[in-house]
């Protein structure tokens, strides 16, 4: 088996420049391409087992490069990185595929990380379950959708934001997450805001769940680190 | 609208008065010793008309001056959603400008500190720009958050004042000079103050930037407060301190964006922080204002609307 290969397409050939060794030194092999329709050339004769595209770029933008990947069946795990850091905006990525995202300008260390959890999922061969609409865990179900959440059929009350909280960890089960994770995905303003507001959240689900933080069914605290949801979570459409 | 409604309700009353003088005319009930009987008649047509004249040129009058001032109100709304739209428009690109050669930078920082072979004087260099990075990082967050806070994206819930100025002093002092004592007096007699109606997590972040400015502009002898009292319909809470004040022809400028006072330079900050303490305190439907006096301190008040009240 050879090295894993990834695809890295963006318009700033200086991103290429610095992003294409570090991934390299993390073991690697990397193509580029700096527009859409090089982009998508590429995929076809390389077939890489990654592709991360940026999302604004003129002509076709990386959007316009997911959707006509998948419309030809091509099913390569694609990591969007995005400028535009609205809610909307991340919802409509992953409902065009994309199986993860990253707003610029993003950690380094971040990225590769990223790449490491969409490889596994991928590899497993089974559907990210960013692609359903329901995630169930025993008799808690959330609907991504409607944002609602219950439990064994009882509608459970949440804030918006805590459901924004408990749908990360869902989507993400068995990792550790750390709270400056959470705050960037649920919040989207990551350093203005102090991870405190991760624990309050955390604090309201577990009430709402009727849960023990010993001894935990749904959220484990990993003292130092994060968050970790411990269930089992299937997706349904 | 209200203009229009005045000047038909006004011409009516003309018309109708008119009408009225003339019908008693007419009938002889009006006692006119001056006109003799032949000119009854033409007193009658000449109220009316003089009614009917006075009424049309009421409501004509009033409909010019509407006209005229609301075409005048709605260039003017125009002209203010423009520029609050342009300056908007303004930040969101500087955001998108940034963002691309932020990343680039923090990628090739990652490259340079993986290297093996770097001197000391070159770690610390590397150190030194990491950190500058994290400033302009700083600086694109809050420009983000400026950019997409709006109305729906905040949370409107019972937040407990007490506790929430407790957190914020403590991540103050924590971050800015954990040495520093911050007093906190919430009103407790004859009872203490209610809930506010709001987004805790911006709420956190409105105290933690007017308390860190005051630890970060003022001496450590002096004196940093918190005072909570309420007048039935808000909460009021003075971030009050004892530094050195803010110079009086700064006072208006010290919510706009990136403005820095005089005795702001050397004092790290996005020049951010005020602007989004106000956007936050106006999405809320409160009000945030300042007074200061050179050399003796400077208050910043924020009203916060109560929570309604539940049972």
């Amino acid at each position: 088996m050879g090295k894993t290969r990834l695809m890295i397409v963006d318009d700033e050939v200086d991103l290429l420049a610095e992003l294409k060794p570090l991934l390299e030194r993390s073991g690697y092999q990397v193509v580029s391409a700096t527009n859409g329709e090089q982009a998508l050339e590429l995929a076809a004769k390389e077939q890489p087992d990654l592709i991360i595209l940026d999302m604004l770029m003129p002509r076709l933008d990386g959007r316009d490069v997911l959707r006509r990947l998948r419309q030809s069946g091509n099913l390569t795990p694609v990591i969007l990185l995005t400028r535009v850091n609205t809610t909307a905006e991340r919802v409509l990525s992953l409902q065009e595929g994309a199986d993860d995202y990253l707003n610029k300008p993003f950690d380094p260390l971040e990225l590769l990380a990223r790449v490491q959890a969409v490889l596994r999922r991928t590899q497993s061969g089974s559907l990210p379950l960013s692609s359903f609409r329901y995630l169930s865990s025993g008799t808690l179900v959330l609907d991504r959708q409607a944002r609602q959440v219950s439990l064994a059929g009882q509608t459970v009350n949440l804030t918006a934001r805590a459901v924004g909280v408990l749908e990360f960890m869902m989507l993400n089960p068995h990792e550790i997450i750390p709270r400056e994770r959470l705050l960037d995905e649920v919040w989207g303003w990551s350093s203005a805001i102090e991870t405190r507001a991760v624990d309050i959240r955390i604090a309201e689900i577990r009430k709402a769940l009727g849960e023990d933080s010993e001894q935990p069914e749904y959220i484990e605290t990993v003292i130092g680190q994060g968050y970790r949801f411990l269930g089992e979570v299937r997706g349904e459409k | 609208m209200k203009r229009l409604v005045f000047a038909i309700i006004g011409a009516f009353t003309m018309i109708i008065l008119g009408f009225g003088v003339g019908w008693l005319a007419a009938r002889e009930l009006l006692p006119n010793p001056l006109v003799s009987a032949t000119y009854q008649a033409d007193l009658a047509g000449l109220a009316t008309r003089a009614g009917l004249l006075a009424g049309g040129l009421v409501f004509a009058v009033t409909l010019v001056v509407w006209r005229i001032q609301s075409t005048i109100e709605r260039k003017q709304a125009g002209e203010h959603a423009d520029q609050a739209s342009a300056r908007q428009r303004f930040f969101q690109r500087l955001d998108h400008e940034l963002k691309n050669p932020l990343t680039i930078i923090r990628l090739g920082l990652v490259n340079l500190q993986q290297s093996p072979h770097l001197n000391a004087e070159q770690s610390g260099s590397l150190e030194r720009i990491s950190q500058q990075a994290q400033r302009l990082q700083k600086l694109v967050v809050d420009l983000r958050l400026l950019s997409e806070l709006d109305e729906v994206s905040i949370e409107r819930k019972p937040v407990a004042l007490r506790e929430l100025l407790e957190e914020s002093i403590d991540l103050s002092r924590q971050v800015v000079e954990p040495s520093r004592a911050v007093a906190l007096n919430v009103q407790q007699m004859p009872w203490p103050v209610s809930d506010v109606w709001g987004d805790r997590d911006l709420l956190v972040l409105v105290f933690r930037n007017l308390l860190d400015n005051a630890l970060k502009f003022s001496a450590p002898e002096d004196e940093v407060e918190v005072r909570v009292t309420e007048d039935g319909r808000m909460a009021i809470v003075d971030v009050v301190d004892t530094g050195p004040g803010i110079l009086p022809e700064e006072t208006s400028h010290i919510f706009e964006e990136l403005y820095r006072g005089e005795n702001a330079r050397g004092v790290s900050g996005s020049g951010l922080g005020l602007r989004l303490v106000e956007r936050i305190v106006e999405l809320h439907d409160g009000v945030v204002q300042v007074r200061s006096k050179p050399e003796q301190g400077t208050v910043f008040t924020v009203r916060l609307p109560l929570a309604p009240e539940t049972g």
